[in-house]
């Protein structure tokens, strides 16, 4: 099994690459089943390395390294290497799986959902590029191959946000992706730096056993754990550079279920937990984290309670759930916050490629406003997308994500400020509730407010959905509350990553009944102001302050954009065209003229000039070889 | 005889003939300026031999002045092809190779 990990990348890698170079010779139909058939390998490859972990016993071991495998030796400097090597460990187990399997059954759905559309074979490629990067993202031993993935990912999120390039809004918007993520790239670049300086090492493994030596100075830590943050919050669409999420929504809805939601966006999540050992010793840098997670879910949820575009909800849902893995992984409860990933990648992936369908179903209409009663037209949608709602908005017991969130907003409470962060995180709960049943009950109840285009599904598209709602529910069960069912997942990543700190008795039960409160209120309000929203046409989607979200893009727009902008044209009056052109620039040529101009007049053809040049150079030889031989002694 | 009287009277010559080189811009002139130089450089050298009682110099003289004869012939040609076909008689008119 071992010498079969590189297929795991490697799969979607090769499939990619024959797409892009032979895909113009085979029908696209058939580039997008061998595009979904290379990412099933990967997927079945890591669903064997989990039979065959599994049989094994001794998986208590601490950090223990369960596959590793080098490839070659990728460039050499001196006695310095990098090894292109791929290791497989508890974490990056999880994360394998989250992305083959979910990346798997996205493909499937993608088959007959793009079909003929307009670049379907670019789609594909995509697509298998992406899986491939994350793939090796969370498979790399070293961070150069981490740092080769997470950019990979960046590139085809920019393509595929952009993939209806032909509209300027959309290109602006896949820009708007890229460069904003750009920041958090440029921070992981320098961490990288500043991690070989310190640590003289870029393999994971061994950073991880320095940092544990504790020899480094704290100063320098300091910095690595800021710069790995920022990354990680440009990456997952945290608070301050959140902006880019919501406007990623352009590309196609299996896309924002792929990488917006299930996979690309957690990165900064699995990166932070990665990085936990750095962490555990800074509590200031996880009490930051564990702030901005609050933050990020209360303000990501406020702002998904107006929002109308259906995507638009979906993705500041997202927004606020990584901001609960975020809260997760500032308190230390890392198992958690990857429990979370697991059942969100789950759930979201299901309500976009859902939200897909129901959009084609309006006939790309994307408000929810002018949806409606479309629960009897298309009934296997309404059960699916109802399954998806109530997990995102937690429903006590039955849901997975109740499994989930609610030891994350436990384990808040255990923190320095921790009953801020648990209000924070309790209120979040609170309006995930009444946003995903507004969205369910404006999209699949009452009566149609415009024309419905029954949308047939294959049976290609209604398995991948049957099976991420069968996991919606059920994937929750690995992992219960209070022991009285099982606990499978923790104490199995205790290994590497700890058990998190819970509180005990009273506050415990008191967190998780408010947590159940927060949720069902969050429902029951939906129920009731839902229908007075439609009608009396005027409600949650009227509030400017939180359908604009803050206000934070309108404000980045004016303070960060615009003097950006103004700073930019202010460089190229000034510094370009002030300084180059006029002073460089003209005193270079002017030098220059001024120079070839007095050579060129003792060229002048004269032939008596020649003549004194003749004489002097002489006469100055003559001088130099009388200078000498009789030198002047003074 | 003084060394020197006669080394200064070549000198002399040589820089009668360096001054009218540079000064003059008809073609005649500075042939003739450049025969007044030849003929400082080879009083030198007759000097030399006297001094040193050494007939080289002589010989010396005698081969300058055939080289001399030789060098007018082809530069009077030149000169003479000059004024023909470029009606040039002055120095400073010919810059034909110059842009």
């Amino acid at each position: 099994m071992n010498s079969l990990i590189w297929l795991i990348p490697g799969a979607p890698l090769i499939g990619a690459g024959f797409i892009i170079l032979f895909g113009s010779l085979i029908s696209a139909q058939i580039c997008a089943r061998m595009a979904a058939l290379m990412v099933l390998i990967s997927a079945t490859l890591v669903l064997s390395l989990w039979v065959e972990l599994l049989g094994q016993a001794n998986t208590t071991v601490p950090n223990a390294i369960l596959y590793h495998q080098a490839l070659f030796s990728w460039m050499s400097i001196g006695d310095w290497k990098v090894d292109l090597s791929l290791t497989v460990d508890k974490i990056s187990l999880i994360m394998m799986t989250v992305a083959s399997s979910v990346g798997f059954l996205i493909h499937l759905f993608s088959i007959n959902f793009m079909k003929d559309e307009q670049g379907e074979r670019r789609y594909f490629f995509y697509l298998n590029l992406f899986i491939f990067g994350m793939l090796s993202f969370v498979m790399a031993h070293d961070l150069i191959l981490l740092y080769l993935g997470w950019e990979v990912m960046g590139l085809c999120s920019y393509a595929l946000v952009a993939f209806y390039y032909q509209k300027s809004h959309y290109a602006y918007c896949g820009r708007k992706a890229f460069v904003v993520t750009r920041i958090g790239d440029t921070a992981l670049a320098i961490a990288i730096m500043v991690i070989f300086a310190n640590f003289h090492s870029i393999e994971l493994p061994q950073i991880a056993t320095l940092i544990d030596a504790q020899q480094i100075n704290p100063i320098s830590l300091t910095l690595i754990g800021g710069l790995l943050i920022i990354a990680a919050i440009a990456k997952s669409a945290q608070f301050p550079l959140h902006v880019w999420l919501p406007d990623a929504m352009t590309g196609p809805s299996t896309v924002s279920a792929l990488i917006h939601a299930a996979t690309m966006v957690t990165a900064g999540v699995y990166l932070l937990i990665r990085f936990h050992p750095l962490f555990d010793q800074l509590p200031d840098l996880q009490l930051i984290i564990a702030f901005i997670g609050c933050l990020t879910a209360f303000f990501a949820a406020s702002a998904a309670l107006s929002q109308n575009d259906l995507k638009k909800i979906l993705a500041y849902s997202t927004i606020s759930q990584i901001g609960y893995m975020f809260a997760a992984v500032g308190v230390g409860a890392y198992g958690f916050a990857l429990f979370h990933l697991i059942v969100h990648a789950c759930f979201k992936a299901l309500l976009f490629m859902s939200s897909g369908v129901i959009i084609k179903a309006y006939n790309e209409e994307h408000d929810i406003r002018k949806m409606g009663g479309l629960g009897q037209k298309m009934p296997f949608l309404r059960y699916i997308y109802l399954i998806g709602s109530l997990t995102l908005a937690a429903l006590p017991f039955v849901t997975a994500s109740y499994y989930s969130k609610d030891p994350i907003i436990a384990a808040t409470y255990t923190q320095d400020f921790g009953f801020y962060l648990t209000a924070l995180a309790l209120l979040g709960a609170l309006m995930t509730g009444l946003y995903s049943m507004r969205m369910y009950l404006m999209i699949f109840s009452g009566t149609p407010r415009s024309e419905i285009h029954p949308y047939a599904m294959s049976i290609g598209m209604k398995l991948p959905l049957t099976i991420l709602a069968f996991l919606s529910i059920t994937i929750g069960f690995i992992q219960t509350p209070w022991s009285w069912g099982p606990e499978l997942l923790i104490p199995w990543l205790a290994s590497d990553l700890g058990l998190p700190h819970l509180p005990h008795g009273a506050i415990d039960v008191t967190i998780n009944l408010l947590g159940i409160a927060a949720s069902l209120i969050g429902i029951g309000l939906a129920c009731y102001l839902t229908p007075k929203e439609l009608k009396h046409q005027q409600g949650l989607g009227n509030v400017a302050f939180l359908n604009q979200a803050w206000y934070i893009d309108a404000l980045s727009m004016k303070w960060i954009v615009t003097p950006y902008y103004y700073l930019c044209s202010l460089c190229r009056v000034f510094i370009e065209k002030v300084v180059f052109f006029h002073v460089i620039e003209s005193s270079i040529t002017g030098m220059l003229i001024t120079g070839h101009r007095s050579l060129s007049r003792s060229q002048a053809g004269l032939i008596t000039r020649y003549l004194y040049f003749i004489c002097f150079g002489a006469i100055g030889l003559l001088a130099y070889i009388l200078m000498t031989i009789y030198p002047i002694h003074a | 005889m003084n060394l020197s009287i006669c080394v200064s009277l070549s000198l002399f010559l040589f820089f009668i003939g360096l001054t009218v080189v540079l000064v003059r811009k008809e073609f005649l002139f500075i042939l003739m300026g450049m025969e007044i130089m030849f003929n400082g450089a080879a009083l030198t050298a007759v000097i030399g031999a006297q001094h040193w009682q050494d007939p080289f110099g002589q010989v010396l003289t005698l081969f300058i002045m055939i080289i001399a004869g030789v060098e007018l012939t082809v530069s009077l040609l030149i000169v003479m092809h000059c004024y023909r076909t470029l009606k040039i008689s002055n120095i400073d008119e010919l810059k034909q190779l110059h842009d």
